[in-house]
């Protein structure tokens, strides 16, 4: 199947400030893509290019099988776009928004609107920029969404939103990824998007760490901790992540839940001791893997001692978990 | 949004309003002297200022540069939006604009029907010089500040060249078509920069688009000087063709410092005869050489010398470099002076029998006679206005008296005449109004010496059609440039 969204070693640069580089990503249809990152890493950047406000500077990327760098006007009857730093029309009442934005998409679907508008609470005889932040997002996602897109590109739709607000964003989105919509949002808080995301991909500095599916990541990552008294082992395999002495035991993550990497550990301790191997949140597996700054398909290889900027950026992204 | 429009309409609607020459005060002074004609003057020059913020507005509303404009990521197609913004131009600035000139003519007493093709072609030259240019830096500007530092920024730009252009060559020229490119190129090199950025947004490359804009129009500046524009057309005549006009030098010439630093005006007193009857010459240009120093002046516009049959005494400048003046002043020379000369023919002559109340002359305009205004005694010129541009070129005879005017004609009896309008037949001039006005001063034909004119007396308008455009010469051999005269001025040229 065609890929909702793919780009190709997409790079932009800034003057002497690259703010993408080398960026490749392949979106299924009817995924929830979540996008984060710390502040600055170039999430905004890369949906700009995708949506092609910018054009990037090498690279290339399609969007519904057309390249970006085409993407204009017809096409976007198919792609809702909502990003908290868009310019709205804000002299505009609400109902006066919708009636303007309705005829531009002939599949245009009035229940869903008027569902929407119910739902959300929205004022519709108020300018939008009388509303407040978390209303004006919700009239931009009824303006995106009353015409089902097959694409919805998200910009940091959540961040600063009430939780109440949020809540109910969250609810439609879940309810239009059931719907085989493609989501792709961008977030630097996991814990916004990780109820409902299907897939996760880590973009710091301009760099895509990883992208994989959550089912996936929850069930390759392990963590194993070890009663162990004394310190490091000199002998830890290369595909022991993170490994530590913590509360009287060695502890470590592997990425690789293989029958061989456990029967491998098992081998490495034997009995009595005896290694307690669980599954790990989704906060884990994320700092884990930011931390390795590796992509995932090289993940036994990568430096288990992570750069105190990028342990710094996962734990704050992670933070809310 | 609403308010430029308001603005537009409101500036548009008050110009014609207190223009309105249908009220009860003379028209003669309505034309200059009254004080709610400059009030409608004012508000002329503020409708381009409303014009300007309605375009700002109406392409900022949805502006090309920028990364957060909410239209871009809708489906809403350039060519759509550009056709949007335009047909909105369209209703909100021509329309009402083209409303306001046609009420204007009719308050002015001239027919609509017949003026449509000139009024359409104003709108045109509009668009060129006002339109274009404003939606052309809207276009490239991200909001009306940047659009205004870009509007002072170009404005002095064009001072500055301007300035120094003059430095250089301070000399204009007459010719039929010397502002012909100016427009046409404008507008394909605008347009493009406009409709590329609509297409692609991508503001430097549109930008770019224009910069090719002043070194075409420097292009055409060297390729085309003012010496090819004259030689092309005033061409030589072939040796079989009778002069137009004989011109010979008297004495008297003389040197004077002219207004600019740096130029000497070289005064030639000079004979001006054998028009043929019928006929008359207009002196546009002129350009003298002396080949034994190599040199030679640029061409020269010439203003208000027409000649008519008979022999006439006229004035000549040449304008030229000090350092040239002090090259040449050390010998004597063979000059040579050659004017450019259209010669042009009588036709069509209504005269005007009893001019005490408004009448109308065809291809010239309505007329009335001045009448003694609060100011000052204006009964000497009559006052006409024309519709969307100037009269065809006219030759007004009447007279005067030195003694007072009689009902019957006298010995006493004094010639005047003024020449009114031009050759130009393109079918309206560039302006916010529609209806020109125009101050007609009679000039003594007979002696330097102000008459006033009769008003009782018949006015006799002559139209003249172009014969040819042509060049003559004159040989001054001998000939020394004479001594700088100190405080020597000429008020004005004598008309013959």
């Amino acid at each position: 199947m065609e890929s909702a969204i793919a780009t190709t070693a997409l790079t932009k640069s800034f003057g002497r400030e690259t703010a993408l580089r080398d960026v490749s990503l392949c979106i299924a249809p009817g995924s929830v893509f979540a996008l984060v990152g710390p502040n600055g890493a170039g999430k905004t950047t890369l949906l700009k290019i995708l949506m092609n406000i910018l054009a990037p500077t090498a690279g290339h990327a399609t969007i519904l099988g057309l390249p970006s760098s085409e993407l204009r006007g017809h096409a976007f009857t198919n792609i809702g776009y909502v990003s908290e730093n868009q310019a709205m029309p804000e002299w505009m009442t609400v109902t006066r928004f919708l009636n303007f934005v309705r005829p531009l998409y002939p599949q245009w679907d009035r229940a869903l609107e008027a569902s929407l508008l119910q739902r959300f609470d929205l004022p519709l005889n108020r300018r939008l920029k009388r509303l407040s932040r978390g209303m004006r997002m919700k009239a931009a996602f009824v303006s995106s969404l009353a015409y089902r897109p097959s694409l919805l590109v998200l910009d940091e739709p959540l961040s600063g939103l009430d939780p109440l607000v949020r809540d109910q964003l969250v609810q439609v989105l879940r309810l239009l990824a059931r719907e085989g919509m493609t989501i792709l949002l961008s977030s630097h808080d996991l814990a916004e998007i990780e109820d409902f995301a299907t897939h996760l991909g880590f973009l710091e500095k301009g760099t895509l760490l990883f992208a994989e599916s959550i089912p996936d990541l929850k069930a390759r990552f392990r963590e194993v901790s070890i009663p162990y008294q004394s310190a490091l082992p000199a002998s830890i395999l290369s595909s022991w992540w993170q490994p530590e002495i913590r509360d009287g035991s060695l502890r470590f993550v592997v990425a690789d839940n293989a029958p061989e990497e456990i029967a491998a550990i098992h081998q490495h301790f034997p009995t009595p001791l005896i290694p307690r191997i669980e599954p790990m949140t989704l906060r884990a597996i994320f700092i884990a893997l930011a931390q390795s700054k590796s992509p995932t398909s090289t993940l036994p290889s990568a430096s288990l001692l992570p750069t105190g900027e990028t342990r710094e950026a996962a734990t704050h992204t992670a933070g809310a978990l | 949004m609403s308010v430029s429009v308001v603005f537009a309409a409101a500036f548009t609607d008050r110009y014609l309003w207190i223009a309105d020459p249908n009220d009860n005060m003379p028209f003669a002074w309505r034309v200059s002297h009254d004080p709610l004609r400059l009030v409608a003057e004012a508000f002329v020059v503020l409708i381009p200022f409303s014009w300007w913020l309605l375009i700002e507005r109406t392409v900022h509303a949805e502006t090309l540069i920028g990364d957060k404009q909410f239209w871009i990521t809708r489906p809403i197609d350039w060519k759509s939006l550009l056709s949007a913004k335009l047909l909105f131009l369209l209703a909100f600035l021509y329309l009402p604009f083209a409303i306001a000139q046609c009420i204007e003519l009719n308050r002015a007493g001239f027919p609509i029907l017949p003026a449509l093709p000139g009024l359409l072609f104003l709108l045109i030259l509009v668009t060129g010089i006002l339109v274009v240019p404003l939606l052309t830096l809207a276009v490239l500007t991200r909001n009306f500040s940047r659009l205004l530092l870009t509007l002072l920024g170009l404005l002095l730009a064009v001072g500055a060249i301007a300035y120094v252009a003059n430095k250089f060559d301070s000399n204009s020229v007459s010719t039929p078509y010397s502002d012909r490119f100016s427009i046409p190129i404008l507008l394909v090199f605008a347009g493009f920069a406009i409709v590329f950025q609509y297409a692609r947004r991508k503001t430097w490359l549109a930008r770019a688009v224009l910069l090719p804009l002043p070194l075409v129009i420097a292009l055409i500046a060297t390729f085309m000087p003012n010496r090819s524009m004259v030689e092309s057309a005033y061409p030589r005549p072939d040796h079989l063709a009778a002069e137009p006009v004989l011109l010979t030098s008297t004495s008297g010439t003389f040197m004077r410092q002219g207004s600019d630093d740096g130029i000497f005006e070289l005064v030639f007193p000079m004979n001006a005869e054998g028009v043929a009857s019928n006929h008359a010459v207009l002196i546009d240009n002129i350009l003298a050489t002396i080949e034994d120093a190599s040199w030679t002046s640029d061409w020269q516009a010439v203003y208000n010398h027409n000649v008519l049959p008979g022999n006439y005494h006229t004035e000549l400048v040449v304008h030229l470099k000090s350092k040239d003046y002090e090259r040449l002043r050390t010998a004597p020379h063979t000059l040579k002076l050659h004017f450019a000369l259209t010669e042009v023919q009588a036709g069509h002559v209504t005269t005007i029998d009893h001019p005490n109340q408004n009448f109308s002359i065809s291809s010239f305009g309505i007329c009335a006679p001045s009448v003694m205004s609060r100011y000052f005694d204006d009964n000497r010129s009559i006052l006409c206005r024309t519709a969307l541009h100037g009269p065809d070129l006219t030759f007004i005879r009447t007279t005067g008296s030195t003694t007072g005017c009689d009902a019957q004609a006298s010995q006493d009896d004094v010639p005047l005449g003024a020449w009114e309008g031009s050759l130009d037949n393109d079918p309206a001039e560039f302006g916010l109004t529609s209806v020109w006005n125009h101050s007609i001063y009679f000039a003594n034909l007979s002696a330097d010496t102000k008459v006033s004119r009769c008003p009782d007396r018949p006015l006799r308008f002559t139209q003249y059609t172009l014969v040819r455009r042509t060049q003559t010469e004159l040989t001054v051999p001998n000939f020394r440039f004479p001594a700088p005269a100190s405080n020597t001025f000429i008020l004005a040229p004598r008309i013959p």
